[in-house]
C-alpha cells in the first residue's frame, strides 16, 4: 500500500480541525458583530426617520441628532438617502442630500476608497456617485492603478458630474470590456448634454457601447434624436440598423416612409420583423401594400408580427378579413385567421 | 498460496481506494479554496442595490417561464401566484398541462379566468399533440396549454414552442422562487452580452423554512434528520463543486428545479430529450457538446445566490427513489455522450469535466462503498491491515466530515442563510455523523442507480414529481 502514515494523517486532521474551529469562532463573532451593527442601524432609523422627513420637507436647519457618529448610523443615513433619491424627484431634497453628504460623509467615503478590499472600495465609489460627493482628485488617483472594470464603471458615473470636460476621453479609456448592460447603465445616468456630445463620437465606442447608446436614445422617446437615428439606418452593420429601427419604433414617429421602404424586402428577417412593428406607427391605408408583403414573408416571426401589428389598428380586422380571402399563401392566411379569431389580439 | 493471493488482492484494492480518496479530497479542497476566493471577493459588497439595478426593462431580456404540470391540482394555483409576484419586468408564464387526470386544468381555468384562444404553433421541436391553448383574462401574460401526456421533457418542449421570448426558464411545480430569483439568474446573461446561454440557480431546501410567496421570513431548520442531512449535502454540492466548475465553464448539471436557457441554442440542439431520465443534465451536456463542436464563445454558468427553495424528501423510501433516479440519469447522459471523455476536441469538457464526472460522480459510489467494506474486512483481518483500516477511516473523516463542516462554515460566513447560530451548530454536528449512516445509505442507493442503468430499467414513463413529498411541512 502507498506509504501514508497514520500519524501524518492525524496531524493533518488536527490542524484542519483547529483551523475550522478558528474560522468557526471568527464567523460566529463576526455574525454577532453584524447583528449588533444591524441593531444599531435599525435604532437610528427608528429614531431619526421622522426627523429626516421634517428636515427634507421644511426649510429648517439640520439638527445635531441627524449627524451620524458611527458606521452603523452612516449606514442608516445611506438607507434613508437612497430611498429618497429613488422615490422622490424633488431637486431640493437632492440638493440637501448632496450638501449633507459632502459635509458629513465625505471623509468616511474617502476612507473606503483607500481600502485594500475591492468590495469596500466599490461600496465607497457607489456612494460617491449616488450622493455626488466632490472628490475628483481622489477619484483621479485610480488612474494609474490597475483599476477593475466595476471600479471604472463607478468612476465614469462620478466623472459624468465631476469631470464633464474630459468625460468622452475618460469614457473611451475606461470602458474597455464593458458589456452592453454597463454601457446602458452609464448612458441612462448621464444628462442630455453629454449624450449629445457622445453622438458626435459614437464611432469611437466599441460595438457594445454603440448598441447600448442607440437603445438608450430609443428609451428617451425624444424626437430630437431622430436625425441621428435616421442617419444610422444606412450604417453598414446589420445590428446597428436593427437597433436603430427598434429605437425609432420606441420613439413612435416615422417621418419619411421612403427612408424605410427597403427594409421591407431586406435579406435579414430581423430587419423585416422590425419593419412589421415600425409600420404600426403609420395609418394602415399608407402601409397596406407593405404589410401584404410582410404577411406573406417566408419567416414565421415576420408574418406573426405583421398580423399582430395590423390587428391593433382600428381598420386592421377588416384588412385581415380581406387579405385572408385574397391571398394565395396558406401560412399567411393562417396567421391572419389567428388574429381574426382572437379579435385582434 | 491462497494467503499471498489474498494479500495481493487486499493491497491492490487498498491502493485503488486510497488513490481515489486522495484524488477526491485533493480536487474537493481545490474547489473549496476556489469557492472561498470567489465569495471572499464579494464579501461585504452591498448586494441589495446591485439586484435593484437589473429591474428596469431597458436592461433585462424578457423571459418565458415554463411550468410543466402533471396532476398538480394541490399546488398549481399557489405556484402560479408566486410566479406572478416575481420581480422581473417582462415575463410570460406558460403552464403546460401534460395530460393531467386530476383537476389541474379546471383549477387554473377557474382561478385565473382562462379563455380559450386560437394559436398557431411554430413547431420548432417535435412534441405530442397540443389540444388547446388558454389565456388568462386577469393576467394576459399567463397561458395554459393542454396537451397529450408525454412526460416532463415533452411538456417543456411544448412550452419552448409556444414561448415568445428569447429566454425561457424551466421550473419544477413544487419549486418556490425568491422574488428576485429571475433577476439573479439572468444577471450573468445580461452582463455577458449573451455569451452565457444557460444559467442555473443555487437550490436550497424549503423544509423548515417559513416561506410566503417566494420570500423567506425565517430560516429555522427541519426536525427531520434526513432533511438536515440533505441541507448539508446541498450546501456542500454547491460550494465544493458548482462555483468552481462554473468559473471554468465545466458545468454539466444545472438543476431542473430552476434554470434559464437561451431558446435559440436549446432549439438548435433539439430541445429536451424525451427518452432520458435526467432531461435537465442531458440538455446541458448537449449544449456543452454543441458549444465545443461549433467552437462557439458561449458559456453555461451557475449562480451562487440562493434563488429557489425545493422540498426535500422526508422518508427513506422517497429519498432512495430520488437518488437512484438521479444517479441513473447521470450515467445515462455520461454514457450517451461517452465519446466526449478524454476527447481533446471537446476541450476542458472532454479532458476535465467528463473524466471528473465519470470518476467522482459516477463510479465514486462504487469505490467508496468498496472502501467501507474494505475497512470492515481489514478490521477483521487485523495485523498490518488494521493500519490500512485506520488510514482509510481517517481519510473518510477528512473527506466525509471535515470538508462538509468547512462548507457549512463558509456558507454561514458568506450568505448566512441560517442566521441562528444553533442551526449552524446543528448542521455541523449532523455533518460529523454523516459518514456513519447517511453516506453509506446514499452510496447504496446510487449503486442501485448503476444497477438500474445496467439493466436498462426506466420507471418514469409519465412525468412525476419525483421525490418531492407533497405536504404541509413547508
Amino acid at each position: 500500500m502507498m506509504y501514508l502514515s497514520i500519524e501524518l494523517l492525524i496531524r493533518i486532521i488536527v490542524v484542519l480541525v483547529v483551523l475550522l474551529i478558528c474560522f468557526g469562532i471568527y464567523v460566529a463573532i463576526n455574525g454577532l458583530r453584524e447583528n449588533y451593527r444591524n441593531k444599531g442601524k435599525t435604532t437610528y432609523l427608528d429614531a431619526e426617520q421622522e426627523n429626516w422627513y421634517t428636515y427634507f420637507s421644511s426649510a429648517g436647519e439640520i439638527s445635531e441628532s441627524l449627524i451620524p457618529k458611527t458606521t452603523r448610523e452612516i449606514q442608516g443615513v445611506e438607507e434613508i438617502f437612497i430611498s429618497y433619491l429613488k422615490n422622490v424627484s424633488d431637486p431640493t431634497i437632492k440638493e440637501k442630500i448632496n450638501q449633507f453628504s459632502n459635509k458629513y460623509l465625505r471623509e468616511h467615503y474617502l476612507t473606503l476608497l483607500r481600502s485594500k478590499k475591492w468590495s469596500i472600495r466599490i461600496n465607497g465609489l457607489k456612494r460617491i456617485a449616488n450622493f455626488e460627493i466632490e472628490c475628483l482628485e481622489e477619484c483621479q488617483k485610480f488612474k494609474g492603478k490597475n483599476t477593475s472594470k466595476e471600479e471604472n464603471f463607478q468612476l465614469l458615473k462620478i466623472f459624468s458630474f465631476l469631470n464633464r470636460e474630459n468625460f468622452e476621453d475618460e469614457l473611451l479609456n475606461r470602458s474597455t470590456g464593458f458589456s452592453e448592460y454597463e454601457f446602458k447603465k452609464l448612458f441612462v445616468s448621464i444628462d442630455e448634454e453629454l449624450l449629445g456630445r457622445i453622438i458626435t463620437n459614437i464611432e469611437d465606442l466599441p460595438k457594445a457601447g454603440q448598441y447600448a447608446f442607440i437603445d438608450i436614445l430609443g428609451s428617451k422617446r425624444d424626437m430630437k434624436y431622430l436625425d441621428f437615428l435616421e442617419s444610422q439606418l444606412l450604417n453598414e452593420h446589420q445590428e446597428i440598423r436593427i437597433r436603430t429601427l427598434k429605437a425609432i419604433h420606441s420613439i413612435g414617429v416615422v417621418r419619411e416612409l421612403e427612408k424605410y421602404i427597403d427594409f421591407v424586402k431586406s435579406p435579414f428577417w430581423e430587419e423585416r420583423l422590425m419593419m412589421a412593428k415600425l409600420l404600426g406607427n403609420l395609418p394602415l391605408n399608407e402601409t397596406a401594400s407593405h404589410f401584404r408583403v410582410l404577411l406573406e414573408d417566408e419567416s414565421w416571426w415576420v408574418r406573426s408580427q405583421a398580423a399582430k401589428t395590423i390587428g391593433k389598428d382600428k381598420d386592421g380586422l377588416d384588412y385581415l378579413k380581406n387579405f385572408s380571402k385574397t391571398t394565395g399563401d396558406k401560412y399567411a392566411m393562417e396567421m391572419a385567421n389567428e388574429i381574426l379569431l382572437n379579435g385582434g389580439n | 498460496m491462497l494467503l499471498s493471493i489474498l494479500n495481493f488482492l487486499m493491497l491492490f484494492f487498498g491502493n485503488i481506494i486510497l488513490i481515489y480518496m486522495i484524488v477526491v479530497i485533493f480536487s474537493y479542497s481545490i474547489m473549496l479554496i476556489f469557492a472561498s476566493i470567489e465569495l471572499r471577493k464579494k464579501y461585504k459588497l452591498n448586494r441589495t442595490e446591485i439586484e435593484e439595478d437589473y429591474i428596469d426593462v431597458i436592461y433585462t431580456k424578457p423571459v418565458s417561464i415554463i411550468v410543466p404540470a402533471f396532476n398538480e391540482e394541490v399546488g398549481v394555483v399557489e405556484s402560479i401566484h408566486s410566479l406572478l409576484s416575481l420581480r422581473y419586468p417582462l415575463t410570460e408564464i406558460i403552464v403546460v398541462n401534460d395530460g393531467s387526470t386530476d383537476l389541474t386544468q379546471e383549477k387554473v381555468i377557474e382561478q385565473f379566468k382562462m379563455k380559450k384562444i386560437e394559436k398557431i404553433l411554430r413547431a420548432q421541436l417535435p412534441t405530442k399533440k397540443v389540444l388547446s391553448v388558454y389565456r388568462s383574462e386577469i393576467h394576459p401574460n399567463l397561458l395554459l396549454v393542454e396537451k397529450e401526456n408525454g412526460g416532463k421533457a415533452d411538456a417543456l418542449n411544448v412550452g419552448i414552442n409556444i414561448a415568445q421570448y428569447p429566454y425561457f426558464c424551466s421550473i419544477d411545480g413544487d419549486s418556490l422562487l425568491q422574488e428576485q430569483a429571475l433577476l439573479h439568474v439572468m444577471k450573468p446573461i445580461i452582463l455577458s452580452d449573451e455569451e452565457v446561454i444557460a444559467t442555473g440557480g443555487n437550490i436550497r431546501i424549503a423544509n423548515g423554512l417559513n416561506v410566503h410567496f417566494g420570500s423567506v421570513f425565517e430560516s429555522s431548520n427541519s426536525s427531520n434528520l434526513l432533511v438536515v442531512m440533505q441541507i448539508v449535502e446541498y450546501l456542500r454540492a454547491f460550494l465544493l463543486g458548482r462555483i468552481a466548475l462554473s468559473k471554468l465553464n465545466l458545468v454539466l448539471i444545472i438543476s431542473g428545479a430552476f434554470s434559464v436557457f437561451s431558446k435559440k441554442w436549446v432549439v438548435e440542439v433539439g430541445g429536451y430529450s424525451t427518452h432520458t431520465i435526467g432531461e435537465d443534465m442531458e440538455l446541458v451536456v448537449k449544449l456543452q457538446r454543441f458549444i465545443k463542436e461549433k467552437k462557439l464563445k458561449k458559456r453555461i454558468e451557475f449562480v451562487p445566490d440562493p434563488v429557489c427553495f425545493t422540498e426535500a424528501p422526508q422518508s427513506l423510501g422517497v429519498l432512495r427513489k430520488q437518488r437512484r433516479r438521479w444517479h441513473q440519469g447521470l450515467i445515462e447522459s455520461l454514457w450517451k455522450h461517452k465519446n466526449i471523455t478524454f476527447n481533446p476536441k471537446f476541450g476542458s469538457i472532454g479532458t476535465v469535466a467528463f473524466p471528473y464526472f465519470w470518476l467522482v460522480e459516477c463510479l465514486g459510489p462504487l469505490i467508496e462503498l468498496g472502501g467501507y467494506i474494505y475497512v470492515i474486512v481489514c478490521f477483521f483481518l487485523g495485523d498490518i491491515y488494521l493500519e490500512f483500516a485506520i488510514i482509510l477511516s481517517l481519510l473518510f473523516v477528512l473527506y466525509g466530515s471535515l470538508l462538509s463542516v468547512a462548507s457549512i462554515i463558509l456558507e454561514a460566513w458568506s450568505t448566512n442563510t441560517y442566521p441562528k447560530r444553533i442551526v449552524v451548530i446543528r448542521l455541523i454536528f449532523m455533518a460529523l455523523t454523516e459518514i456513519f449512516w447517511y453516506k453509506p445509505l446514499t452510496l447504496l442507493w446510487r449503486l442501485e442507480g448503476i444497477m438500474y442503468f445496467l439493466r436498462g430499467r426506466s420507471e418514469w414513463g409519465n412525468m412525476s414529481r419525483v421525490g418531492m413529498s407533497k405536504g404541509p411541512s413547508r
